[in-house]
């Protein structure tokens, strides 16, 4: 018999024995066998027991216990592995990896199958209890009752526990977690059905947690049997305690065979899956409406009642820690007090709510970050999905996910050649306004904003766009309900006025900031850091400071302004300068008065004009007495408006020649004497190109209105006496060179008044004024002459101001002359004193308002050029 | 040719004003004469220019100026002639 | 260095030694007639240094020192075809509050052997003293300083060695490379 082998340690004890004695113990030992093999393999056939228990009694007197327990234990194994294992795992064949798993399906065979494994091990238990309490009385008897009657049962269960769980271990098919995986991931789903029904109740909510905490207060167990007692059950009526009893009994039978954290595992990823799941559920793409509470109130209602519930049940809510060493620890635990109906609840459930709420936080954030870049184009409709990741990040603190992944969505959805200038930064503005909220210090603001502003930099239109933005009252917000035709300049300001009346209390700012700094390793910029935006202003995203910052400097931005003002004021056909007031003020408030101010003398200027325009009209020789002189051709001084200007302060103005009708030249001198008889010695130079006019044109059959540059009106006008022109000749007349007449006639053959045709050179163009035209729709019913048709139609980039682009170019030689300059004088210099100097001393127009890396480029350029040495970090000048 | 009447109903014109001096800047201060002196803020009525004897012209503030820190008779900045306003 | 120390010193500090500078104190010693605006100082002496970088004259150069407008460094390079031909004065300029109805105090910070320059570098030139002109500008004042190099004024020198020297240009030539040491950064 194969059992000898491993009874070889006793044999030296059968040489001592007599035969009687041999005889005894092998007849003792094949009824052992026998018995033993009757009792596991019979149908529960206990009969055996008496003599079983004789034959242990026997083979124990001999001295052979240890035999008698390895034989059962082996035996044990054995049947096990034949009844228990093989056959459960037979259940399960049908579902190998790829087989789709009914839910249903798993469930029932689930339970069966584990009912039956379970029916086994008890049986087994049984008889292992039988073995015990045979050694123990034969125990009892030798040792006259001080005998330890647990020992046997002690040291034998648990190594039946081990035994059990050793052979399913080593036998276990690999798609086993799978579905138990599957069945959980089913009864959660159950359940969460069940619990949204609740949800819509609170109160059912409520009773039931108080239920559960009746029966927590109820339930007792011992350790290692792990009873429940039954009643209790009884009186869980609703379908949920049911379900999570059902879970619970199937969760302890899998215990009990060893699968407790396998079990664990299952449950656990069902939960993080359902949860997974339903944060996408409630979230999706809906920014509009915060989720998070709901999320968290999911978590309370579901998982977190299933597994109160399901740990009461099980009895271990308390040792649960010592199972779950197979997951990952939650965070750093945290209080918290919001366990309705749960009261002081066990570390373990404590921990699950972290971890749970944890992995909603991650799940939402991560949804959230995916989509930022849609969230932010509804900024700020979508403020409640940014309000839920601010609180999302402040929990994980995976604020650097979110600064990658929005800023590749930039770079693939924004900065491409398709996107307007004007999108972009109405998307960066929104940006900011948008992440200010989760960044109230700005620190990754900094970094999300550097590929815009990298990528603005590098546009033309950039600055214009951005005075456009901040300074016209379509430009700033585009869908703020209630604010439409406030410019962003308006909004920024009500801002900051809110603020300073919200108070000054927020000096925690401060340290958020500099911990900000810490955790995130984000470098403060010291270089850069402007000492006039005080500490105050420091503490809270200053959204024109980063607007601001796509320039570079607020003097360039100033200069831009001042240019798009004048072009606007010098087309202006009144003095009606109010919102341009507004808006200068607004300026100064953010720019300071200085660099306003030759903007503000600008719109002063608009202001004298006014006046003078008055006084010098009333106080002119009316021209009554020249109407004799000049006849019909004569016009009167009313007509006649005039801008007067300090060019000094203006912008560069471009001055074109022009002509303009005899009959308004009579005018535009008798102004001018005036001007000066009244301001001796000032003069007055007229800009006859710029100006507005309107004009009449009264044809046979129609009389049409238009306000046009004063070219146009020049252009026209000649036409009153002659009706065909060639260019050259109305060129000439006019007197401005032939390609500007040729673009700009354009504005009047377009409105269908004058038709151009080749003259009798091939390069003559012959323009002819179009007599009883029919054609209303094209110069929409006579009336059609607004301002916009001009400026977009005919004059689209053209400018009577200068651009700032050739102001720019002349900056840098201006530098490199106050470079060589300062080092003739004082020898040499290291970079941060020229990058000082210059601070202090280049106050040209505008000022020196580069960063030191942009001045050390510029440095380097020089040395290229070999103007300049730099030895030991120092600049010399190349002698 | 059809009866036809074209006429301007109003006409937006734009000039610049000018002291019409002969030099550019005021030799005192340095700034433009059809700006202000560095002591005012708008130019024009507000900060006029003189003109000496000699006709040399500078803003009346800087002149006044010169004039009021030479403890004897003050000569013209640009040519050393006798200070006195034209005119006077 | 020491001896510059202000505009408000009017120069006590070396007036044994220079007669003529020591003349200027009766009248800085008078209050200023108007409250001195230091912002239209700045203005001037910013339009200045910028009229100055822009101007591109050669040899003659100056830019404020650190961070105060009022103190400049000067530079000046002996003229062509003149005993200073091919050597480089370093200069200081400092400019009074009331500056420029007020001359600024200009002195070498580099010795110069010139009649008119003393051994603590005073320079004795009419027009930085009762002859100033609020139309002068540093411009003009580095200029002036320039061709008195090559002109001195012999008939009231400040060295009186070298305004003997000065008709033996040979021997001057030879006084002014001996005793130059070109100014250090």
């Amino acid at each position: 018999m194969e059992d000898w082998s491993s009874s070889a340690c006793n044999l030296g004890i059968l040489d001592t024995l007599s035969n009687d004695a041999v005889q005894e113990i092998v007849e003792s030992y094949n009824g052992f066998c026998a018995a033993t093999e009757t009792l596991l393999c019979g149908a529960g056939d206990l009969s055996v027991g008496s003599e079983f228990v004789a034959d242990v009694q026997s083979l124990c007197k001999h001295g052979l216990e240890s035999l008698v327990r390895d034989h059962f234990l082996r035996a044990l194994e054995e049947t096990f592995e034949k009844n228990g294992a093989f056959k459960f795992w037979r259940h399960f064949e049908a579902y190998g990896k790829f087989s789709e798993i009914g839910d249903e399906e798993v469930q029932e065979v689930l339970c069966k199958a584990l009912e039956e494994i379970s029916m086994e091990k008890q049986y087994q238990e049984k008889c292992l209890l039988m073995l015990v309490h045979a050694l123990q009385s034969y125990k009892e008897n030798i040792s006259e009752g001080r005998h330890n009657s647990d020992a046997e049962r002690v040291y034998l269960f648990p190594k039946y526990q081990l035994l059990v769980s050793s052979v399913l271990m080593a036998t276990l098919p690999p798609h086993f977690p799978e579905i138990l995986n599957w069945y959980f991931k089913g009864r959660l789903e159950e359940l969460s059905t069940i619990m949204s029904g609740e949800l819509n109740d609170d109160g059912e909510i409520q009773d039931k947690a108080e239920i559960s905490l009746n029966e927590k207060s109820k339930v007792s167990y011992r350790v290692g049997q792990m009873e429940i007692d039954e009643c209790y059950h009884q009186g869980m009526l609703s379908e949920n305690n049911k379900l999570v009893k059902n879970i619970g009994k199937v969760v302890r039978d899998l215990r009990s065979l060893g699968f407790t954290s396998m079990t664990e595992d299952a449950y656990a990823s069902a939960i993080f899956l359902l949860l997974k799941a339903k944060v996408h559920e409630l979230a999706g793409d809906d920014y509009r409406n915060s989720v998070l509470e709901s999320i968290k109130q999911w978590i309370q209602a579901v998982p977190l009642q299933f597994l109160h519930a399901l740990l009461v049940y099980l009895g271990d809510s308390i040792s649960y820690d010592s199972v779950s060493s197979g997951l990952k620890s939650p965070l750093a635990s945290r209080p918290s007090s919001f366990y309705p109906g749960i009261n002081t609840p066990s570390e373990g459930l404590v921990r699950w709510k972290l971890r749970l709420e944890y992995f909603a936080y991650e799940t939402l954030q991560d949804l959230r970050i995916a989509k930022l870049f849609e969230i932010i184009v509804d900024y700020p409709d979508s403020s409640p999905a940014i309000e839920d990741l601010k609180q999302c990040l402040e929990y994980t603190g995976q604020h650097s996910k979110l600064v990658e992944s929005f800023i590749s969505a930039l770079r693939y959805r924004l900065l491409t050649a398709g996107a307007s200038t004007n999108d972009i930064l109405h998307q960066y503005v929104s940006t900011i306004k948008a992440l200010r909220t989760i960044d109230p210090a700005g620190v990754f603001l900094e970094a999300v904003g550097e590929p815009i502003r990298d990528y603005l930099r590098g546009r033309k239109d950039t600055i214009k766009c951005i005075v456009t933005m901040l300074t016209d009252g379509t430009g700033g917000n585009s869908n703020l309900s209630g604010n439409t035709g406030d410019s962003l300049l308006e909004e920024l300001n009500r801002d900051e006025e809110n603020q300073e009346n919200i108070g000054l209390d927020d000096d925690f700012n401060t340290d958020d900031k500099q911990a900000w700094i810490n955790a995130q390793h984000w470098e403060p910029d010291p270089v850069e850091a402007d000492p006039l935006k005080g500490s105050r202003n420091r503490r809270k995203v200053d959204i024109l400071g980063m607007i601001v910052g796509i320039i570079g400097s607020k003097d360039q931005l100033v200069n831009e302004y001042r240019v798009m003002l004048a072009e606007k004021l010098l087309n202006k056909s009144d003095y009606d300068i109010d919102t341009e007031i507004r808006t200068l003020e607004l300026l100064k408030i953010h720019f300071g008065e200085s660099s306003m101010q030759k903007c503000e003398i600008m719109l002063n200027d608009l202001i004298d004009s006014k006046r003078t325009n008055t006084n010098v009209k009333a106080t002119i020789n009316q021209p009554s007495q020249r109407g004799a002189e000049l006849g019909d051709t004569a016009l009167p001084m009313d007509i006649l408006n005039a801008t007067i200007i300090s060019s000094n302060f203006w912008p560069p103005i471009q001055e074109e020649s022009l002509v303009v009708p005899q009959p308004v030249e009579q005018l535009l001198s008798d102004y001018a004497k005036r001007f000066n008889e009244i301001k001796i010695p000032r003069k007055l130079l007229w800009k006859k190109n710029l100006g507005a006019v309107k004009l009449e044109l009264q044809f046979e059959d129609r009389q049409v209105q238009f306000t046009v540059a004063p070219i146009h009106a020049a252009i026209i006008m000649q036409f009153q006496g002659q009706a065909s022109w060639t260019s050259k000749n109305l060129a000439a007349a006019i007197g401005v060179p032939i390609d500007v007449l040729n673009r700009r006639i354009n504005f009047w053959t377009s409105k269908g008044i004058l038709a151009e045709s080749l003259g009798e050179d091939s390069n003559e163009h012959l323009f002819t004024l179009v007599e009883g035209i029919v054609d209303t729709s094209k110069n929409g019913g006579g009336n059609s002459g607004s301002r916009e048709d001009i400026l977009i139609g005919d004059e689209e980039g053209e400018q009577s101001t200068a651009s700032v682009e050739d102001q720019l170019r002349k900056e840098m030689t201006v530098y490199e002359k106050f470079i060589v300059g300062m080092l003739t004088n004082f020898g040499s210099m290291a970079l941060d004193r020229i990058h000082n100097t210059l601070k202090m001393f280049c106050i040209a127009d505008p000022p020196y308002d580069k960063t030191i890396q942009q001045l050390q480029s510029f440095l380097s350029g020089l040395v290229s050029e070999e103007k300049l040495e730099l030895r030991d970090g120092m600049y010399f000048l190349k002698k | 040719m059809g009866l036809k009447n074209f006429r301007s109903s109003w006409w937006h014109a734009v000039a610049s004003w000018t002291w019409n001096a002969q030099d550019e800047t005021c030799g005192i201060c340095r700034m433009a004469f059809d700006g202000c002196c560095p002591d005012c803020k708008i130019p024009g009525d507000d900060c006029p220019l003189i003109w000496g004897s000699c006709n040399h012209a500078f803003h009346l503030h800087c002149i006044l100026k010169w004039v009021n820190s030479q403890t004897s008779q003050a000569h013209c900045p640009m040519c050393r002639r006798e200070w006195q306003f034209k005119g006077s | 260095m020491a001896a510059v120390n202000g505009f408000s010193e009017t120069g006590h500090g070396y007036q044994t030694n220079t007669p003529v500078t020591a003349a200027a104190p009766t009248k800085q010693s008078l209050p200023p007639a108007k409250t001195v605006d230091s912002q239209s100082v700045l203005k001037r002496l910013q339009s200045e240094l910028m009229a100055l970088m822009m101007s591109g004259d050669s040899g003659i150069s100056a830019f404020p020192e650190e961070d105060n407008i009022f103190c400049w460094k000067g530079t000046i390079i002996g003229s062509k075809d003149t005993v200073f031909e091919g050597t480089e004065y370093r200069l200081s300029l400092s400019f009074p509050n009331d500056y420029p109805f007020k001359p600024p105090k200009v002195k070498f910070e580099t010795g110069c052997f010139h009649p008119n320059v003393d051994v603590y570098g005073n320079i004795c030139l009419d027009i930085l003293q009762d002859k100033w002109s609020s139309a002068y500008d540093v411009r003009t004042v580095l200029i002036s300083i320039q061709s008195l190099l090559g002109e001195p004024n012999i008939s009231s020198p400040l060295n009186t060695q070298a305004a003997q020297l000065w008709n033996n240009q040979e021997e001057y030539r030879k006084m002014v490379e001996k005793l130059y040491k070109a100014p250090t950064a």
